[in-house]
């Protein structure tokens, strides 16, 4: 290759005091989870008949999944919007949509009760396009596969680059298939930019069916463009945040591509603001808003986390720092984030007769290791495979 | 090849748009099958409360025919596939089955997985006792079905009745979510957990055939077997609970609610603001569960006016359907996509080249 690589691999050791903390968690929410597939579901959760649907749904799949489109909002960024000076970011960013998404998959795994039934979702009499959750599953597999495909180059990369004295067979594979990928390249990236785009409106169309068990501060037609929009304002946030903590972490030099980047999360803010203000009035939610509840309280709480940091980016000379990225990105991602636990968790209401759910410690542990697990993968995958930016570019990137 | 902020922004409201336009206009488009009747030969329960003295002679049976003499009924020849006739028995639960309040996921005298049908008690201001018999409505559409991802709930289109394959079922639970009366219930402590629901009787006694006569009453007695019939509505002693078709189980609850009214005795509640006086006439767009009462439906656990008359799974249907018909959208958005990444990438290598 003549030219400088645009990606390079993070070099660090890999075994850091981190990486074994990380293990541990994930050690013990697996042993859960073993525990889980002996015991049922019951034991080891708060859910009932009334409250079916927990955190893993709600943060695991609906928010996680979420979160991991910063992949999504990069490839509609640089591909389509032609916007290539991103083009560095992207890398890092497919890797963890391919982890918080193929986490999403897996916990879902854990949270169905018949699991070894799933391969219905093959066999086409059994197939039910009725049902918003039969998309976004089939969506949310295509979805993983394709975001390994966009990774794969990454791999192929690190074989073209390693020793040719040592493994030659081993070069020219990844020299031949970096080739072929890059010319399927375009389908791939549209593939990735249709999906997302498919699957997260539908994660906000799962719960029009719900009817009135979903708060009318919540509960609309709307659904799915709040959710499609919301996954905007994540994959955007992700971003921001993702930079900043890898500068921090990993001790690079700040990528100053995110400050412009973020100046478009208060028009995706606006855009979804306005649309929840119409919903929330066609289906008389303010009262409820009005009202003292866990509810209303969780309500504004939502609309302050996504409104005060899309301000700041409008006004204020701080968030354009490295600190004022950090603090904006996690507000965002905690407000955008609450807006869907509020659609799945905290605004469902079956009825009086059941205990309300709060998540049980064994919950909150699996999905801890299920991020754990995310976590983990990316920090070993950015020191073996070129997907960091490379520091050698940085300075006369375009 | 530097694009501008404005450009950027342009192109994203467009998207935006775009991805509008596609989520927004199904919401109030009309699904195919709104508004139609019913099956000629929907098969319903038609439950008067009034008349049930809450002997929970029904739960028993149901419980015998459904779990306990399950397997039994199941290996007999078809045509003998009735309950077994014996009152006194008592369900007795298996040790695992008990009861425990620490199980968060019991809720004593409801619903669970033990049962597909229980009678519960409401007691009114004048220490009146007014019982009402819970269990799976049958709706003309159901959120369970529409919910279910791999069909394992299946609604049959020629008697209405609302089945589940445990064969099927993924147990995402999402039936649960979308049944507006609450009635699916899941297998908590199980490893292996299935989704306990009434099926009247379809996988035990099976009392699907036609074959059936109309009495005075409007029941149906099977000619095969005159024993046939739903497991509950065959014990009954006060015949509180009958089976048979919808049309004719209507016009008896109407006939009994106008009697009622002619002999000045208005024993029956009728929801005139929302224009039902049997219960399951109109609530979520029709159901195969037919109740009249003494008491408002509210206060024997039915909140009516949040259900609304309309079944929420034609607005999500709705939704889905628009967007996804025939797979047009996403693909004329995959095809575009791809168009314009092409064209990106080629900009782009041309200009690095330079």
């Amino acid at each position: 290759m003549s030219k400088q690589r645009e990606y390079a691999i993070h070099k660090a050791p890999i075994l850091t005091p981190a990486f074994f903390i990380v293990l541990a968690v994930i050690c013990i929410g697996m042993a859960i989870v073993v525990y889980r597939y002996f015991a049922g579901i019951g034991p080891v959760s708060n859910l009932s008949n009334g409250y079916p649907w927990g955190i893993w749904l709600s943060y695991d799949v609906a928010t996680g999944s979420a979160i991991a489109c910063g992949g999504y909002v990069l490839a509609v960024t640089v591909y389509i919007m032609n916007n290539f000076k991103y083009h560095a970011m992207v890398r890092s960013a497919v890797l963890a949509s391919m982890f918080g998404y193929s986490l999403a998959g897996l916990s879902v795994m854990v949270d169905i009760g018949r699991y070894w039934n799933s391969y219905g979702f093959f066999i086409p009499s059994r197939m039910n396009p009725n049902s918003a959750l039969f998309e976004v599953a089939l969506c949310i597999m295509a979805y993983c596969v394709v975001l390994i495909l966009e990774y794969l180059p990454a791999v192929f990369e690190r074989f073209a680059d390693s020793d040719k004295s040592k493994s030659p067979k081993l070069v020219e594979f990844g020299k031949t298939w970096e080739k072929r990928f890059s010319k399927a390249l375009f389908v791939i990236v549209a593939i990735g930019a249709t999906l997302p785009t498919m699957h997260q409106s539908s994660l906000g169309t799962l719960y029009v069916l719900m009817g009135y068990k979903l708060d009318p501060m919540w509960q609309t037609g709307f659904l799915p463009l709040l959710f499609l929009s919301n996954a905007y304002l994540m994959g955007f946030s992700i971003t921001a945040f993702e930079t900043v903590l890898s500068t921090r972490l990993l001790k690079r030099p700040f990528e100053k591509e995110i400050v412009d980047l973020s100046k478009v999360i208060p028009f995706v803010v606006g855009f979804w603001l306005i649309v929840r203000v119409i919903s929330v009035t066609l289906n008389g939610g303010w009262s409820h808003a009005f009202a003292l509840s866990t509810q209303s309280i969780w309500f504004w709480l939502e609309l302050i986390l996504v409104i005060v940091p899309s301000l700041m980016i409008l006004t204020c000379k701080y968030a354009k720092s490295e600190s004022g990225i950090f603090l904006i990105g996690m507000l965002l991602l905690i407000g955008g984030g609450m807006y869907r636990i509020g659609v799945y968790n905290v605004g469902f209401n079956p009825g009086a007769e059941w205990n309300t759910y709060f998540p049980s410690v064994a919950e909150f542990l699996i999905t801890l290791s299920f991020i754990a697990i995310e976590v983990f993968g990316y920090m070993v995958l950015v020191k073996l495979t070129p997907v960091l930016p490379n520091l050698e570019n940085h300075g006369h990137h375009h | 090849m530097k694009t501008n902020r404005r450009d950027f922004l342009k192109a994203a409201a467009g998207s935006a748009a775009t991805a509008g336009v596609l989520t927004l206009t199904p919401s109030y488009a009309a699904a195919s099958d709104e508004g139609a009747p019913f099956a000629e030969n929907t098969m319903v329960k038609f439950y008067d409360s009034t008349v049930c003295v809450g002997c929970q002679a029904c739960v028993v049976a149901c419980y015998e025919t459904n779990f306990v003499n399950r397997a039994d009924t199941l290996n007999k020849p078809k045509e003998e596939r009735n309950f077994i006739e014996n009152n006194d028995v008592v369900p007795v639960l298996a040790e695992e089955d008990q009861f425990d309040t620490q199980a968060p996921w019991i809720r004593i005298n409801g619903l669970d997985y033990r049962l597909r049908t229980i009678i519960r008690k409401y007691v009114d201001e004048n220490e009146k006792s007014h019982f009402i018999k819970q269990n799976c409505m049958h709706c003309k559409k159901p959120g369970c079905v529409s919910a279910c991802p791999v069909s394992a709930l299946q609604k049959d289109k020629d008697d209405g009745v609302v089945t589940y394959d445990p064969n099927r079922c993924i147990g995402c639970r999402y039936c649960q979510m979308a049944c507006p009366f609450n009635i699916p219930a899941f297998e908590w402590h199980r490893a292996n957990p299935k989704i306990t629901k009434c099926d009247m009787c379809r996988s035990t006694i099976n009392p699907k055939t036609n074959d059936f006569d109309i009495d005075a009453e409007g029941n149906a007695v099977y000619r095969d077997n005159p024993n046939k019939g739903t497991a509950c509505t065959k014990v009954c002693p006060t015949g509180a609970v009958l089976y048979g078709r919808r049309e004719d189980m209507l016009a008896l609850a109407h006939n009994r609610i106008n009697k009622s009214k002619e002999k000045g005795e208005n024993k029956y509640y009728e929801d005139t603001a929302r224009g039902e006086s049997v219960l399951g006439e109109k609530v979520y767009g029709g159901t195969g569960e037919l109740v009249i009462a003494a008491v408002d439906f509210r206060k024997l656990d039915f909140p009516v006016d949040k259900i609304g008359d309309r079944a929420t799974a034609y607005k999500s249907e709705g939704i889905q359907h628009t967007i996804y018909k025939y797979g047009i959208a996403p693909i004329a958005l995959f095809t575009a996509l791809s168009l314009v990444v092409r064209k990106n990438v080629k900009k782009h290598h041309e200009h690095e080249e330079d």
